[in-house]
């Protein structure tokens, strides 16, 4: 019988343990090997679904709340199910799964966890009782791929912990929050024995977060491409470096520059090339903690002796509070280039421009948020965002600023107010139905300053004056 | 060792080829002659044959009686040896078995009825021949891929529970031996 039943599949021996009492205990007692290759399981508070997979054969089915019980669907066919009252989904779930446990012996492909903390914890509780039990611990669950997608950290050690750790080559997991600490799962035998070859992106926020790391080279047979790590990461380049929530001094590096190799480690900040860009973005909410840290380390007498240096910096939805966070804890010596953007419409507060590291910037880039005071960005050498309005005094200010400013490349201004026409005709002195003005800059015989307006944008800029003295001398001011 | 002298000799074309010959006789007295490596197979055959010191000489002059095996199956039996003495080691019992797809000479081979491949793995398991006894577990197995539980009764026989409780209510009912 051994035999026989060595030749089926797990949901074969399922069938055939329905069939009679003397199978039923037969099965029960040998607990053939179900011989299954992957198997799934994903749960939320409404359902449970159950994956498994032999050969090219895949079996999947729900069970699913309803008001007296739940009902039991094939999800190849959504339209067809079994009513089984009084019965609770989780309960049937974390059944099947005992049972499965109790019958699989030989070495599976993959097994795939996935659901939401709360519900998946009873799953993860059945697989460590199997693991802990001294009647199943000799057959371990055994998997060469383990997959865990949405846990917490406690439960990705909890299933990690569980499964077979001889067995086990790769892991992978991803997780929403930020704050995952490897920790006490790179103590475990089974991070130990993994192949590592399998580099997923979200490890570099792991390590980040992880005081007790160090260095890292992984082997690869495959990663990610340099542009989806790029775009993920949301610079271009093949080095990336992330700053220590806890620690001014270091930045984690991540390069993937040696081929077949992907180098994770920390560098000095003082080290890091001066063109580099570090890029902070993520959910407001979970760098709120990361940048609160920054800015205590920059306030450090300690460690503040090392400041962050940036030549750019680039914030992504982010409020402003967040980026005041962020941008005070920078070496403002350094940094020239502030870019920041978000979806949302936000205003950039007086607290943010009145920084020492704003007002050493040349170059503002901003999409989302507004500037509330115009003239706190005439030190800039290149601008373009959105202000909230700009009088005819405004104007006047901000022409006279980059007429003297040596370095002065473009301000571009989208605006939600903007001075009248007559206004700046007062102003300025001079008709333009153009909505035009230049002016002749001290000590440039070749360039004049424009000084374009329209209803809701501003611009000002450099023409050539050969060929506005051709078209319009008589626009040409002072 | 008396041998009906009208009993047909089963020969089996490849059996020519192999120097070192045995002759088999089943419990309904045919008669078979196999080779050295097919009869290698059968671990009780091989077995028998050490422990009563045949050799190349003496072999076809001292058949080996098997009582427990009817021509029918020994015919079966010896095909299947001859066709498979030449086949590498197989691998331990792993995934290969799972795996192994059985080949259509033996599939044929062993597309009998229920009752006559009970009686063959009944007949193998006395012979101990794990290739066969695989192979025939295979088609067995075979038979329950995509079958529900009652269609499964229906091809293996089974009785259900109630069946099972009907039958032993009967047996506790009836008078025992000194009844």
């Amino acid at each position: 019988m051994d035999n026989v039943l060595y030749h089926c599949n797990y949901m074969e021996i399922a069938s055939l343990r329905k069939t009679c009492r003397s199978l039923r205990d037969f099965v029960d007692t040998a607990k053939p090997d179900g011989l299954v290759d992957k198997v799934m399981i994903d749960c939320d508070d409404y359902e449970g679904k159950f994956r498994l997979q032999t050969g090219e054969k895949v079996i999947e089915y729900a069970f699913t709340k309803t008001m007296d019980g739940c009902s039991m669907f094939d999800t190849d066919n959504w339209t067809w199910s079994t009513l089984l009252k009084g019965e609770d989904h989780m309960e049937l779930l974390k059944n099947d799964f005992s049972v499965f446990l109790r019958h699989q012996k030989s070495l599976m492909q993959e097994i795939e966890i996935n659901g939401k903390p709360a519900d998946i914890e009873q799953v993860l509780n059945i697989l460590k009782a199997h693991s802990e039990n001294p009647k199943t611990r000799k057959f371990p669950l055994r998997t060469s791929k383990l997959s865990l997608i949405d846990l917490s950290a406690p439960q990705i050690l909890l299933a990690l912990s569980s499964v077979d750790a001889q067995s086990l080559r790769s892991l992978s997991f991803s997780c929403n929050k930020q704050n995952v600490l490897l920790d006490q799962i790179t103590e475990t035998e089974q991070w130990r024995r993994l192949d590592l070859n399998d580099i997923k992106i979200t490890v570099t926020t792991a390590f980040l977060n992880s005081p007790n790391f160090s260095s890292c080279q992984i082997q690869y047979a495959s990663i990610s491409s340099e542009s989806d790590i790029a775009a993920r990461f949301g610079v271009d380049g093949d080095k990336w470096f992330f700053r220590m929530p806890n620690d001014e001094s270091r930045v984690l590096y991540l390069d993937i520059e040696s081929h077949e190799y992907v180098d994770i480690g920390y560098q000095d900040t003082a080290k890091v090339p001066t063109g580099a860009e570090i890029r902070i973005e993520g959910k407001p909410f979970a760098l709120e903690q990361a940048l609160n840290a920054l800015k205590a380390h920059s306030k450090n007498p300690k460690t503040r002796k090392f400041p962050l240096k940036t030549t750019i910096l680039s914030l992504r939805e982010l409020p402003a509070p967040q980026i005041l966070l962020a941008l005070s804890s920078v070496d403002a010596k350094s940094l020239c280039s502030l870019s920041i953007g978000s979806q949302k419409q936000g205003v950039l507060t007086d607290d943010i421009t009145a920084t020492e590291q704003w007002r050493h910037l040349d170059t503002f880039c901003a999409t989302g948020f507004r500037i509330l005071d115009v003239r706190r960005i005439s030190h800039l050498n290149t601008f373009s965002g959105l202000v909230s309005s700009v009088t005819a005094a405004d104007l006047e200010y901000l022409k006279t600023t980059f007429l003297n400013s040596p370095d002065f490349q473009v301000c571009s201004m989208k605006c939600d107010r903007v001075a009248s026409y007559f206004d700046i005709v007062t102003t300025f002195g001079v008709h333009s139905p153009r909505r035009e003005w230049l002016f002749r800059k001290p000590n440039d015989a070749f360039r004049v300053l424009s000084l374009s307006v329209d209803s809701s944008n501003v611009r000002l800029g450099h023409r050539n004056t050969n060929t506005c003295e051709v078209t319009r001398p008589a626009e040409i001011i002072g | 060792m008396s041998v009906e002298p009208e009993v047909p000799i089963v020969q089996v074309e490849e059996v020519r080829e192999n120097p070192v010959l045995y002759k088999i006789i089943s419990s309904d007295n045919h008669v078979f002659t196999i080779s050295e490596h097919a009869v290698k197979l059968s671990k009780t055959l091989w077995d028998l044959i050490t422990n009563l010191g045949l050799t190349a000489e003496n072999a076809l002059d001292n058949p080996i009686p098997v009582e427990n095996v009817n021509g029918k199956n020994m015919e079966t039996i010896v095909q299947f040896c001859e066709r498979h003495k030449y086949d590498e080691e197989e691998p331990e019992y792993t995934n290969y078995i799972r795996e192994f797809v059985l080949p259509e000479w033996d599939r044929q081979l062993l597309s009998i009825d229920n009752e006559e491949l009970f009686q063959l793995i009944l007949a193998t398991n006395y012979l101990d021949i794990q290739k066969l006894m695989d192979y025939c577990c295979r088609v067995i197995g075979d038979m329950a891929k995509d079958k529900t539980p009652e269609e499964l009764r229906i091809i293996y026989g089974i009785p259900t529970d109630a069946e099972d409780d009907a039958l032993e209510r009967s047996a506790s009912d009836s008078p025992g031996p000194s009844g």
